[in-house]
C-alpha cells in the first residue's frame, strides 16, 4: 500500500475514526494492527520475517532481564544482534547483486530493534513485558516505511498515555502532511523528472545538463525525504504521538559535521550511539592496551578518524551493499575527520584573518563549501555505477570551464543545455526552478516550529488563503502516479 | 470536534471552488488541438487528419517527406491543414469533427485515412489508445469546464479515464474471421527480438484477420463522422490506408486479400449508404511501397515511394470530388 494512494487515505481515516471512538486500552492494539495489516500489504514471506524477528527480539530481550549473569546477557544481545545484522545483510547483498527489492522498511526496523535490544543489556530501559506493545514499536505504521528511527524509551510510554482529543494537534498534524505532499509531489517529483534520465544514462547529456541534475538531485532528496518525515509525523501527531523530526535545516549547515547533525537527525543519533561511539571506546581501549607510554591521551585525532570512516562506510552500506554507497559514505568520513582534526587550525585562522565585519560573509561562504560538498557526493549516493559517478563528477567540476568555453560558441551557455529542456521541457524547467525557489523557503521557514509558527502568526483570512493554495498547487501541479520515496528502498 | 467538522468541509468547499478557476487553466492543453485551432484560425479549407502511414518510419530513410507535406504540394489551390498522430483512429477523428463543426472557423473538407489495423482488437482496446482526455479536451459547454477543472483531482482520487484496464485489454478475444483464436495475450510479444514466422503470422492475425462487423464501435464512429458532415456541410473524404498484403499473403495464401476485401466491402457500403466518398487503396500498393522491418510484421508502414503514390492518389481523389 502506497503511502500516497487512494487506499492508504481510507486505510488512514479508517484508523484515525476507530482510534478516536475505541476506548484507551483498545487503542494500542488498534494500532498494532493497523500496523500488521499495513505492513502485511508488502508480502506474506516478508510479514513472517518481521514477525519472527520481533518474537527473537522479545524473547531475547526477556532472557537479558532475567538473567544476573553478564555473560549469559551477552549471549542473548548477540543473538539478537546476530538476527538482525544478519537479516540487514541477508537481503542487502541479493538485493544490491540481483536488483532485487528489499522487504518493506527492511534498514529502518531492523535499527529500531537494535537500538532496543542494546537499550535493554545497557539497561537504559526495561524489556517490554507485552510482546504486543513492542510489535507496535517495530510496525508502528507511520514509521515503518522510512522511519524517523525513534527509541522505544520515548516511543513505548506514548502508546500507553490517554488519549485526549486536540484540536492543535490535529489541525497541526493536518498541515504537516499537506506540507509533506507538496514537498514530495510537487517538488521532489517534479525534480525528478529531470534528475532520473541523466543518472540512468549520463552519457547522453551535456555538462550544462548533467550540472542541473546533480544540483536538482540534491534537492530533491531533500524534498522526497523530508516530505515523508513531515507526512510520518503529522499522521502521528494526528493520534496523539509525537515522534522526533529528521531534519533542521540541513543545507544551511556551515560544516559537514552540523550538516550530520541535522540531516536525517534520528539515524545520526543512531549511528552515534549504537557505532560510533561504540568503536571510539574500542579504538581507544585497543591503542591503550598495547601503548605503554600512555600515547592513547594523544591520539584522540587518530581514533576519531578510524571510527567516523567506519562509521560512515557502514551507514553508507545500510543504504546498499554497493559501491557507490560505500563510497558515498566512505567520502562522508573522510569529511568528517578531515575537519574534526583541522578544527583548531581552522579556528586559529579564522581568528587571525577573518575581520568581525566579514562574519557573516564567511559564514555563506561555509554554507556554500558544506552545500557543494555534500551536493557532489549525492553524485555517488545517486549514481547507478561507480564509473558513473566518477563520469558524473568529472563533467561536474569541468563545468566551469565548459561554460567559459561555450561563452565564445554561436549558442553561448544553451548549448550546454539538453534540448528538450529548452525546448519541449521548458515549461517543466521554469516549474521546476520554481519548486527550488519554494524548497528555499521552506528550507528557511522550517527552523522555527516550521509550519503551524508560519500559519498561526498570519490573519485568518491569509492563513485560508494558503491553506487553500497549497492543496490547489498539490493537485495541479504534483506529479501522480506511483513513485516511491526515495528512502522507501533501503 | 464539531469545529474541526465544520472547518474541514468548509476547506473543501473552497478548494473546490478555486479549483473550478484554476483547473481550467492548469489543464495541461494537448499541442495538436493547439495547432488544429491555429489552423483553423489561419483559415485552412481542407483538413488532413492522418495517422502512423503519413510519417516515415525507418531511421535510415532519406527522404522523410511526410505522406501531407507531399499531398500539399499534389494539391496547389488548396490551403491544406495537417493534424496527425501515430494511433489516431475514428473515435478520436469523431471527436475532432464534432469540434470543427462547433468552430466559428468553417472548413470545407475533411481527409480520414481508414486504416484497418485500428478495428483490430489490439489497437481498438489498448488503454493508452483510447485517448480519454483528449476527447475531453475536445467537448465544449459546462460538461467540459466542469471535466477539465476537476481532470487531476478525480484522477487523484484514482478515478482513471481509461475506460478499458490493462487486463480488460490483454483479456480481449482474438479472431481469425469468426473464429476465436485465444486472447490479445497470448500474441503480445510485439517488441520481442527473435521471432520466429508463427509470431508474424500471429501479428497479421491479431492486426488483419478479423471479419468487420457493422457494430464495431469504431464503424458507427465512422458513420457519425459521415453524418456531421453532412450536417454541417463538410465534405468527408475517406480512404483505407494501403496494406502490404503482398507479404502478409505469405502467411495466409488466399485468406489475407480475401479477408481484407471482405472489410473493406462492407466500410465501402456502409459509406455509400451515407452518401459520403471512399478511396479504397487496401490493395493498390506492391510490397516495394513499405518499410516494416523494424517491426517485424507486415503492416501498412510506407516508405517514401509508398507515400508519394498514396500522395498522388489522394490529390485525384481530391480533384474528383472537388
Amino acid at each position: 500500500m502506497h503511502i500516497l494512494s487512494v487506499e492508504f487515505l481510507l486505510f488512514l481515516m479508517a484508523v484515525l475514526g476507530g482510534y478516536t471512538f475505541a476506548p484507551q486500552r483498545v487503542r494500542p492494539y488498534l494500532l498494532l494492527v493497523a500496523g500488521l495489516f499495513f505492513y502485511f500489504q508488502s508480502g506474506t514471506v516478508y510479514f513472517a520475517i518481521l514477525m519472527g524477528s520481533i518474537l527473537i527480539d522479545y524473547l531475547c530481550s526477556t532472557g537479558i532481564n532475567r538473567t544476573d549473569s553478564q555473560k549469559e546477557k551477552r549471549y542473548y544481545l548477540l543473538f539478537s544482534l546476530f538476527c538482525n545484522i544478519g537479516l540487514l545483510i541477508g537481503f542487502h547483498i541479493p538485493a544490491s547483486l540481483f536488483h532485487l527489492i528489499l522487504p518493506l522498511g527492511l534498514s529502518f526496523y531492523v535499527f529500531k530493534k537494535i537500538s532496543y535490544m542494546v537499550d535493554v543489556y545497557r539497561g537504559v530501559i526495561l524489556p517490554e513485558k507485552n510482546p504486543f506493545l513492542l510489535g507496535l514499536y517495530v510496525t508502528f505504521f507511520p514509521q515503518i516505511e522510512s522511519g524517523p528511527i525513534q527509541r522505544a524509551g520515548d516511543l513505548i510510554p506514548q502508546f500507553l498515555r490517554e488519549y485526549t482529543f486536540d484540536y492543535g494537534k490535529i489541525t497541526g498534524g493536518l498541515k504537516l502532511i499537506a506540507w509533506g505532499l507538496l514537498k514530495k509531489i510537487v517538488i521532489a517529483d517534479r525534480l525528478a523528472m529531470f534528475t532520473n534520465p541523466v543518472f540512468r544514462n549520463p552519457g547522453s547529456y551535456p555538462s550544462g545538463g548533467i550540472g542541473l541534475a546533480v544540483l536538482f538531485y540534491s534537492f530533491q532528496v531533500y524534498a522526497d525525504f523530508s516530505g515523508y518525515t513531515d507526512i510520518a509525523v503529522g499522521i502521528a501527531q494526528i493520534i496523539g504521538i509525537d515522534i522526533p523530526d529528521n531534519f533542521n535545516r540541513p543545507y544551511s549547515a556551515t560544516g559537514i559535521a552540523q550538516f550530520w547533525r541535522r540531516w536525517h537527525m534520528t539515524l545520526s543519533t543512531w549511528l552515534r550511539d549504537y557505532l560510533f561511539l561504540p568503536l571510539a571506546v574500542f579504538f581507544s581501549n585497543t591503542i591503550k592496551h598495547f601503548s605503554k607510554l600512555n600515547a592513547y591521551k594523544h591520539m584522540d585525532g587518530l581514533i576519531y578518524i578510524f571510527s567516523s570512516t567506519l562509521t560512515m562506510t557502514l551507514c553508507g552500506l545500510w543504504h546498499g551493499f554497493t559501491w557507490t554507497f560505500m563510497v558515498w559514505g566512505f567520502f562522508h568520513g573522510i569529511l568528517l575527520s578531515l575537519a574534526f582534526i583541522t578544527r583548531k587550525s581552522r579556528k586559529h585562522l579564522r581568528k587571525k584573518l577573518i575581520p568581525k565585519t566579514m562574519k557573516t560573509p564567511y559564514k555563506y561562504i561555509r554554507i556554500l563549501l558544506t552545500f557543494s560538498n555534500v551536493t557532489l557526493l549525492w553524485i555517488f549516493f545517486r549514481a547507478q555505477t561507480l564509473q558513473d559517478a566518477w563520469f558524473l563528477l568529472r563533467r561536474v567540476i569541468m563545468l566551469p570551464l565548459d561554460i567559459f568555453n561555450s561563452l565564445t560558441g554561436k549558442d553561448g551557455i544553451l548549448s550546454l543545455m539538453p534540448e528538450e529542456w529548452i525546448g519541449k521541457s521548458l515549461s517543466k524547467l521554469i516549474i521546476v526552478i520554481v519548486c527550488m525557489i519554494l524548497m528555499y523557503i521552506i528550507h528557511y521557514i522550517q527552523p522555527h516550529d516550521g509550519m503551524r509558527e508560519m500559519f498561526s502568526k498570519r490573519h485568518r483570512v491569509i492563513r485560508w488563503m494558503l491553506y487553500v493554495l497549497i492543496i490547489v498547487v498539490i493537485i495541479n501541479f504534483g506529479v501522480f502516479g506511483d513513485v516511491p520515496f526515495i528512502y522507501t528502498q533501503f | 470536534m464539531k469545529a474541526l467538522i465544520l472547518k474541514l468541509a468548509l476547506l473543501f468547499i473552497l478548494v473546490i471552488l478555486v479549483q473550478l478557476v484554476v483547473g481550467h487553466h492548469t489543464f495541461e492543453i494537448d499541442s495538436r488541438i493547439d495547432s488544429l485551432d491555429k489552423q483553423l484560425k489561419e483559415g485552412i479549407d481542407t483538413l488532413y487528419l492522418g495517422d502512423c502511414t503519413n510519417t516515415s518510419h525507418r531511421k535510415w530513410e532519406r527522404d522523410r517527406r511526410t505522406l501531407a507535406y507531399i499531398l500539399e504540394r499534389k494539391i496547389p489551390g488548396y490551403k491544406l491543414g495537417v493534424l496527425t498522430f501515430n494511433s489516431y483512429h475514428m473515435d478520436i477523428y469523431l471527436e475532432f469533427i464534432r469540434y470543427i463543426a462547433k468552430s466559428k472557423h468553417k472548413i470545407k473538407r475533411v481527409i480520414i485515412p481508414i486504416n484497418l489495423r485500428s478495428f483490430s482488437p489490439s489497437w481498438d482496446r489498448m488503454p493508452q489508445y483510447q485517448f480519454e482526455k483528449e476527447k475531453i479536451l475536445l467537448k465544449r459547454g459546462i460538461y467540459a469546464l466542469f471535466l477539465r477543472a476537476f481532470y487531476r483531482p478525480l484522477r487523484l482520487l484514482g478515478i482513471d479515464w481509461y475506460t478499458i484496464s490493462r487486463e480488460e485489454y490483454l483479456d480481449t478475444p482474438v479472431f481469425n474471421g469468426t473464429l476465436r483464436c485465444g486472447k490479445v495475450c497470448d500474441y503480445n510479444r510485439i517488441y520481442s527480438k527473435k521471432y520466429s514466422k508463427e509470431d508474424i503470422k500471429g501479428k497479421i492475425l491479431l492486426f488483419y484477420m478479423f471479419s468487420l462487423s457493422q457494430e464495431h464501435r469504431k464503424i458507427r464512429s465512422m458513420l457519425s463522422i459521415a453524418g456531421i458532415g453532412h450536417q454541417n456541410n463538410i465534405q468527408i473524404l475517406f480512404y483505407i490506408t494501403p496494406i502490404d498484403y503482398q507479404s502478409c499473403e505469405e502467411y495466409f495464401q488466399g485468406e489475407f486479400t480475401k479477408r481484407i476485401n471482405e472489410n473493406s466491402s462492407l466500410i465501402k457500403n456502409l459509406l455509400k449508404k451515407e452518401k459520403t466518398a471512399v478511396l479504397d487503396l487496401s490493395t493498390a500498393l506492391d510490397s516495394s511501397c513499405f518499410t516494416w522491418k523494424d517491426t517485424f510484421y507486415p503492416n501498412e508502414q510506407l516508405n517514401i515511394s509508398g507515400r508519394e503514390k498514396v500522395g498522388e492518389y489522394l490529390s485525384l481523389f481530391l480533384k474528383e470530388h472537388n
